[in-house]
């Protein structure tokens, strides 16, 4: 199927040298804290939350992105929380290659693999773990600590297994988002 | 919606800049804690704030009445979710995208799953839990310690994280 060409407002992202496109009506909290991959994109109103870290010191990674990636407009992304040991602490979140998040979707999971498309307003409970070449389907909750195995489709409230994925899905979902990359060009 | 924005909270109060505050909001003298993002805006009547609550980000908390909307203490609302309703009790947890709407009113230790919504006119009694695709409701049991203990922690670390990595409103703090 072929995509339309996405044109974005080149002054609203920033693009840095591995490509990146971070728009600048995002909230990225922590940034120092935060690794794209490259090549990824986080559109108008997501927000990131860098700065939720786990406590003690040193130099910690929180979110982990990496390449080609599709964060979409008002995704939020924010690392999970627990006590563990009577420690209160935000833990690090590390999301794979070839990763699309639809628009308005919540993020807490504690992994999500490679291969992976989240649909649009979906909620994804703290420290759920998302297996590579997955499909989670619009509006879909996953309630917290969930482990959703290789090539499922979950949906609803709360997300359950529905259907399998073709072993064509690590081909498919790394074309798509290489293809939406392409096509997510500025206007000028 | 009333162009004057009055502040008032008691001297812990941790807010970030990127918070939207509008309206008459009265925030009590305790550890509360606002997300960047979050929105509170009392339209028509007042917000009152008891202590310790944590609103996270793109939550709204909305006042349409003239009555000001109480809130209590210990309450969570997660992200993305959306308030309006009457009064508020304690400890409850309103969780990401949920939405409490019309003319409720809730008790104690209540909890709003994701994405579910209150009735329009809804009187939540104690302990209620609204779940699941159809918002049905159960009751749990009394709150425990643990959870108790999990809430103070929780905003013990974004009392000490937070001003680390985000700019803080200031606030006038004369409760």
């Amino acid at each position: 199927m072929e995509t339309p060409v996405i044109y974005y407002d080149r002054a609203e992202y920033i693009e840095t040298d591995t490509g990146n496109k971070v728009s600048r009506k995002s909230v990225i909290c922590g940034s120092q804290n935060i690794i794209l991959g490259g090549k990824t994109i986080i559109q108008t109103g997501c927000v990131i939350r860098g700065d939720l870290r786990r406590t003690g010191g040193g130099h910690t990674v929180v979110v982990a992105i990496g390449r080609y990636c599709l964060l979409a407009h008002g995704s939020i992304i924010r690392p999970p929380y627990k006590t563990y040991k009577g420690i209160f602490s935000y833990y690090p979140m590390k999301i794979g290659d070839h990763v699309t998040i639809g628009e308005g979707s919540i993020v807490q999971a504690a992994t999500i693999g490679s291969y992976v498309t989240i649909g649009k307003n979906c909620v994804i409970g703290r420290f759920a773990i998302i297996k590579d070449c997955c499909c989670i389907a619009d509006n879909t909750i996953i309630p917290p600590n969930t482990v959703v195995p290789s090539f499922s489709i979950y949906d609803g409230s709360p997300g359950a297994y529905r259907d399998e994925l073709p072993e064509c899905t690590q081909e498919l979902y790394e074309l798509k988002t290489k293809d939406y990359y392409a096509k997510f060009t500025p206007r000028d | 919606m009333s162009s004057r924005t009055k502040i008032k909270a008691g001297p812990k109060t941790v807010v970030c800049q990127e918070a939207d505050l509008r309206g008459e909001i009265t925030i009590g003298n305790g550890r509360t804690v606002l997300h960047p993002r979050c929105r509170v805006v009392a339209e028509a009547g007042p917000i009152v704030f008891g202590a310790n609550n944590i609103i996270e980000e793109n939550a709204v908390i909305f006042n349409k009445n003239t009555a000001p909307l109480v809130i209590g203490d210990d309450n969570v609302f997660e992200v993305g979710c959306y308030v309006e309703g009457l009064g508020i009790g304690n400890r409850n947890v309103i969780e990401a995208r949920g939405r409490l709407i019309g003319t409720t009113t809730v008790g104690n230790n209540c909890v709003i799953g994701s994405a579910c919504t209150t009735d329009l006119h809804e009187k939540m009694e104690d302990n209620t839990v609204i779940y699941g695709s159809d918002c049905s409701r159960r009751t749990q049991e009394e709150r425990n310690a643990a959870q108790a203990s999990l809430h103070l922690r929780h905003l013990e670390y974004l009392r000490e994280m937070l001003p680390k990595y985000n700019h803080l409103k200031q606030l006038p703090t004369d409760v």
